[in-house]
């Protein structure tokens, strides 16, 4: 049996156009990925006020714990979480369409398949919050990896992801 | 049979729909005729289940719901297409959805009215959308047709090719509940008029009744109505301050 | 094909009457014939702007004098054979004679006034 293809237009409002909506979903992420990469100067800095400057040898103080990585990393990556959000709002849009020119809302409440309306208006939007988040927590899994990598074992404090969390719930 | 068991609907403390009692058969052309703001659209609505309401409204006896939905279409001045979609994509959007979805009248009318195929719906001009809603309700499948004023932006001769054209498509098995305030050009070919103010049913009637009775429907509409003649003069008395 | 071309409707007179009339006056006039097709309810339903079930009235009420026959439902022929057409025939000059006596009583004509009424307007239109 051939296996239908789906396409996206399907999971929009009927010829609604999802192009710039996207366009501008990919700025708004990019925008964030940018952001997330200023992490670095603050990882640096945080790395740097480990060690003091003697006699212009560097050399490791004694005691000096790292900077706790969530509460380094957070503010950096709020660009995905406005990006998730944004995508979410979309949810909104895709119900307002059927208002918009025409009332096609009728047409949408008549249809014997009464799920097309909220697949058509959440499909998209869900999935995209979905995929943000998803592509946030993967970004943060390799910075968490680098944090780990630089930050001698020594100077770093305990619980480390579990205080990521606290910070993000 | 569509029919409506003491139909009721508010809106805060307006009632705009007051205990409507009213079948409607397989087969019949109806005219719903009203003022605006008389309960046409609402009763429309209610049969539709856009709008919650009290009473009783059957479909061949059973409720309507998913199941036999697609047994009703609607048109409305309001219009309900989408707007950036093409004839062509509306086309396929029904067939997917409505299983009875007549392709061969879908691409017959819009063929007889000169519409664009490719063009989305909110380049066409307000006479093509009207004629584009309507056939999009003709050619669903449904037994029973509502239309919502269908015509409002039409001139009269666009509308007069319409009437001959429903009247020459139109199966025995399928009902057009028309609310129009153009009752002079319909009242040649409707076979039922159905009078509604203030969200009541005022008046039922047959064109063969009618007939029977040796009179015509804007007779039976004005003395339904209680319209009298010398209201005019009247009112002008008045105004003008002339003794009668 | 019967033709409704000629068909005007008159205001105040059942549709279905006057389907029906202009088909016997056809009959009469010789325009149409046994054997001759009708059009379908819808067809003539759609040409005349008329409710469908009008027509239908229509067919029905001439089928049940016999001036038509449907086969299987679907199409319809006239049925009219040398007596049918004298009998129908009879039958409109009945009812046209009755109306224009019932004008002339109204006017208050006697009847000897009627007879020199025809007799005078006999031969008009003749010539033309």
């Amino acid at each position: 049996m051939k296996k239908k293809r789906l396409k996206i237009s399907r999971l929009v409002p009927p010829g609604f156009d999802y192009g710039p909506e996207l366009k501008a979903l990919c700025w708004i992420v990019g925008g964030a990925l940018v952001l997330s990469l200023f992490w670095f100067t603050d990882l640096r800095e945080a790395r740097r006020a480990l060690f003091d400057r003697y006699l212009g040898v560097l050399r490791p103080i004694p005691g000096a714990v790292m900077r706790d990585f969530g509460k380094m990393v957070w503010p950096y990556m709020s660009g995905f979480a406005v990006a998730a959000l944004w995508a979410l709002s979309f949810v909104g849009v895709h119900y307002q369409y059927h208002h918009r020119v025409s009332k096609s809302i009728y047409t949408m409440k008549r249809l014997p398949n009464r799920l097309e309306l909220h697949l058509r208006c959440w499909t998209l939007p869900l999935s995209c919050f979905a995929a943000i988040l998803l592509a946030g927590f993967l970004l943060l899994l390799i910075y968490y990896a680098v944090y780990l990598l630089v930050t001698p074992a020594e100077n770093l404090a305990p619980d480390q992801w579990k205080k990521l969390w606290s910070v993000i719930l | 049979m569509i029919e409506l068991k003491q139909v009721c609907k508010s809106y805060g403390h307006k009632r705009a729909v007051k205990n409507v009692d009213l079948k409607l058969p397989q087969g019949e052309i109806i005219g719903l005729f009203g003022e605006n703001g008389a309960g046409k659209t609402t009763l429309m609505k209610a049969i539709l289940g856009f709008i919650r309401y009290e009473g009783t409204i059957t479909l061949d006896g059973a409720p309507i719901t998913t199941k036999n939905i697609a047994r009703i279409s609607f048109a409305t001045s309001e219009h309900s297409f989408f707007p950036d979609l093409t004839a062509r994509g509306h086309a396929e959007f029904y067939r997917e959805h409505f299983p009875r979805f007549s392709e061969k009248r879908f691409y017959g009318l819009i063929e007889f009215f000169d519409l664009p195929m490719g063009k989305p719906l909110r380049g066409f001009s307000t006479g093509q959308k009207n004629q584009f809603e309507v056939i999009l309700a003709l050619s669903q499948g449904a037994d029973y047709i509502l239309m919502d004023e269908p015509f409002a932006g039409n001139d009269v001769f666009n509308r007069e090719d319409f009437y001959k054209v429903l009247l020459g498509i139109l199966e025995p098995h399928e009902t057009v509940l028309l609310s129009t305030h153009l009752i002079e050009e319909v009242s040649g070919f409707i076979g039922r008029a159905i009078l509604i103010r203030e969200g009541s049913i005022v008046g039922d009637v047959t064109m063969e009744e009618l007939e029977e009775q040796g009179t015509d429907l804007m007779t039976y509409i004005k003395n339904t109505y209680h319209y009298r003649p010398d209201r005019v003069s009247k009112a002008l008395q008045d105004m003008t301050g002339e003794e009668g | 094909m019967v033709s409704f071309s000629s068909f005007s409707m008159e205001a105040g007179v059942p549709i279905y009457l006057q389907i029906m009339l202009h088909l016997k006056r056809g009959i009469v006039a010789g325009t149409v014939t046994d054997g001759d097709e009708l059009p379908s309810r819808r067809v003539l339903s759609s040409l005349l702007g008329v409710n469908p079930n009008t027509v239908q009235k229509a067919y029905r009420m001439l089928e049940e004098e016999g001036l038509i026959v449907s086969h299987s439902g679907a199409k319809s022929f006239v049925c009219a054979d040398d007596a049918a057409v004298l009998r129908v025939r009879r039958e409109l000059l009945e009812t046209d004679a009755r109306g224009i006596i019932t004008a002339m009583k109204q006017m208050g004509l006697s009847r000897e006034e009627a007879k020199n009424l025809i007799d005078t307007y006999w031969e008009w239109g003749d010539t033309e």
